[in-house]
């Protein structure tokens, strides 16, 4: 019946919570307390390190401007300003996820010169007015329109980059690229937010170019799928003064990953 | 071990625990922040919200890494084990963290359209078939829900209110719950990564954890074989006398039985279950004061010869009639009802001389 004598799991003075905790006790929990911190703080200022830069773009929430041009309501709202005798393209959003279609559609707004008021983002020469809240965000009038649009088919070409939410993209959310990012520019995107495609030109510069289908009209819904992952597409890319607009062919879409 | 409702029984330990257990989240969320905003490119910079959205979740992350190894840590060697006293309260602010994680993403990427802030969680990205663009929102909600479901019941009315076993089944999900936290991080977190960096850390830190519990369970199984005793005629071997240091207890683990803890407290020998009735803590590894048994885990109580908790406490555990057979002390395999009385056995001087302890 006789076995080799069993030995106690334990080796040292008790420890219990609510009394006098023994000193040697006290001695390696705090020792173990700062080594667990200092390794902690290490691992957070490598991950932050390492990780991707935020992204470029700014949204200056609390200067509200007023920018008077040809305001558009297809494919997606935007207006075409004279800038020192240069066209340049704003689109416009609202101050929350959400085009403003939508809005000029309400007001029955097509085309035509007007005032817009709102607040910009603006990344690398790209700009989006996020319209203000209240009725007299927009106010139709005759303005110095610019001339009527040089318009450029550039051919067809095969795209390697990312569908991107241009309010986020522009300066609304930092990262705003990735599928950390995915669902917020899908929601963006489905909630009105014009698509652009990104990708980078043969100097490694970021360039974006609108999203429409073959015909220049909006184009959300078959792309959502695809948003905030790489892929490679085929389409014309049409150029209207400084913005390019990318007639997405969405049967040839290839994930990358 | 609580007579009446105390959100928290605050002592001095405590009160160290978890001061030292903020000062290091507050540090990471600190270092993460700085560090962070100090390595952007010229034009380049982090959204306050995601960037703070990213510590708090970091932190989480980490603590809860933490709280899962102090378990296999205590079991592998006895200094790790104070750490046990109070890991609801890391646990707890594991939570807090994943929460706070939880809200900012909910409101930030989710929020501020037409669509409701749940639904949008839930159902814009419905990539469900694909592993690169797979919805990885849905396995932190996932993981958050576990981690409240585990908060909401870490007081111990609940495990009074519950039962032990379905309140240890309900924690043991912390295991799911840090796989799902896992999946979240590699699906959507580390797809952006440049960087190796924070690939090798979370594949470290789970290889790592996945070791310790191997290790902890081998060197358990390693011990419970070595306290293995058959029964003859119904009774286990314990040794002899001096084989059990004063106060303390030596556990036999009878195969397909609950392992028993046989103390000594002087001259008097008395065994009892070694499952402690709060979280199954291992009574066998604590120590006998003023005639008590007391947990190494988190303290309680139980009476040397009856398994009571001392009044006004009513827990108690199974008591095993003990005898001396030619100088060696014999254990009787089959458990009393809990609670029940049993007489310590009386050893001799000569029995105990040379003891160990």
């Amino acid at each position: 019946m006789s076995k080799p004598p069993l030995k106690p799991r334990i080796s040292k003075e008790p420890f219990v919570g609510y009394a006098s905790t023994p000193s040697i006790d006290r001695r390696f929990l705090l020792g173990f307390g700062a080594v667990t911190i200092g390794l902690t703080s290490a691992m957070g200022y490598m991950i932050a390190k390492t990780q991707p830069g935020g992204g470029r773009g700014s949204w200056d929430m609390g200067t509200q401007v007023e920018l008077a041009g040809s305001v558009y309501a297809a494919p997606y709202a935007y207006m075409r300003m004279l800038v020192n005798g240069r066209v340049q393209t704003v689109l416009l959003g609202c101050e929350t996820k959400c085009g403003a279609k939508e809005r000029l559609d309400d007001i029955a707004f097509e085309t035509g010169g007007a005032i817009v008021r709102g607040s910009l983002l603006e990344r690398d020469g790209y700009q989006m007015l996020a319209t203000a809240a209240g009725a007299d965000w927009i106010e139709p009038r005759p303005v110095e329109a610019p001339p009527e649009p040089v318009i450029e088919d550039l051919g067809e070409a095969r795209l390697t980059g990312e569908i991107l939410d241009t309010k986020c993209w522009f300066g609304a959310m930092r990262p705003n690229e990735g599928l950390s990012h995915k669902a917020c520019a899908m929601l963006c995107i489905a909630s009105g937010v014009p698509p652009y495609f990104g990708i980078r030109d043969a100097q490694g510069r970021e360039r974006a170019l609108m999203i429409t289908d073959p015909d220049g009209n909006a184009l959300v819904q078959p792309i959502l799928e695809f948003v905030a992952e790489p892929i490679e597409v085929v389409g014309r890319i049409i150029r209207i003064d400084d913005l390019f607009q990318f007639r997405m062919d969405v049967g040839s879409v290839r994930r990358l990953v | 071990m609580s007579v009446g409702f105390q959100a928290v029984q605050w002592n001095r330990f405590k009160i160290i625990y978890d001061l030292v257990l903020w000062i290091g989240a507050i540090t990471l969320v600190v270092v993460f922040i700085l560090v962070t905003n100090a390595t952007q490119s010229e034009g380049e910079s982090y959204h306050p919200v995601q960037l703070v959205l990213r510590a708090f979740g970091l932190t989480a992350i980490v603590l809860l890494f933490i709280t899962l190894s102090i378990g296999p840590l205590a079991r592998l060697s006895d200094r790790f084990k104070p750490l046990l006293y109070n890991r609801r309260h890391m646990g707890v602010t594991v939570f807090l963290f994943a929460f706070l994680h939880a809200a900012l993403v909910l409101v930030w990427y989710h929020g501020f359209s037409e669509t409701n802030i749940f639904v949008s969680l839930l159902s814009t990205n419905s990539n469900y078939g694909q592993v690169y663009g797979f919805p990885f929102e849905a396995l932190g909600l996932a993981a958050f829900l576990i981690l409240f479901v585990m908060a909401a019941t870490s007081h111990d009315f609940w495990l009074d209110f519950l039962s032990a076993p379905v309140w240890k089944l309900i924690h043991m999900m912390v295991y799911p719950a840090y796989a799902l936290v896992v999946g979240h991080l590699v699906l959507g977190a580390l797809q952006d990564q440049t960087s190796l960096f924070s690939a090798w850390a979370v594949s470290g830190a789970a290889v790592a954890l996945i070791g310790l519990h191997l290790m902890a369970g081998w060197k358990e199984a390693r011990d419970d074989k070595r306290a293995d005793r058959k029964a003859e005629d119904g009774w286990l071997d314990a040794g002899e006398p001096c084989d059990i240091p004063e106060g303390r207890a030596v556990i036999i683990a009878p195969k397909g039985g609950e392992r028993i803890a046989v103390f000594r407290d002087g001259d008097q020998v008395a065994a009892l279950s070694s499952v402690c009735r709060h979280q199954n803590g291992p009574l066998g590894e604590g120590h006998v004061r003023d005639g008590c048994v007391v947990c190494p885990w988190h303290g309680w109580e139980y009476r040397l010869e009856d398994g009571r908790a001392p009044a006004p406490f009513t827990e108690k555990i199974a008591t095993y009639p003990v005898r001396l057979v030619d100088g060696r002390v014999q254990v009787r395999a089959k458990p009393l009802p809990p609670g029940t009385y049993s007489e310590p056995v009386t050893v001799y001087v000569e029995d105990i001389e040379g003891e160990p302890a």
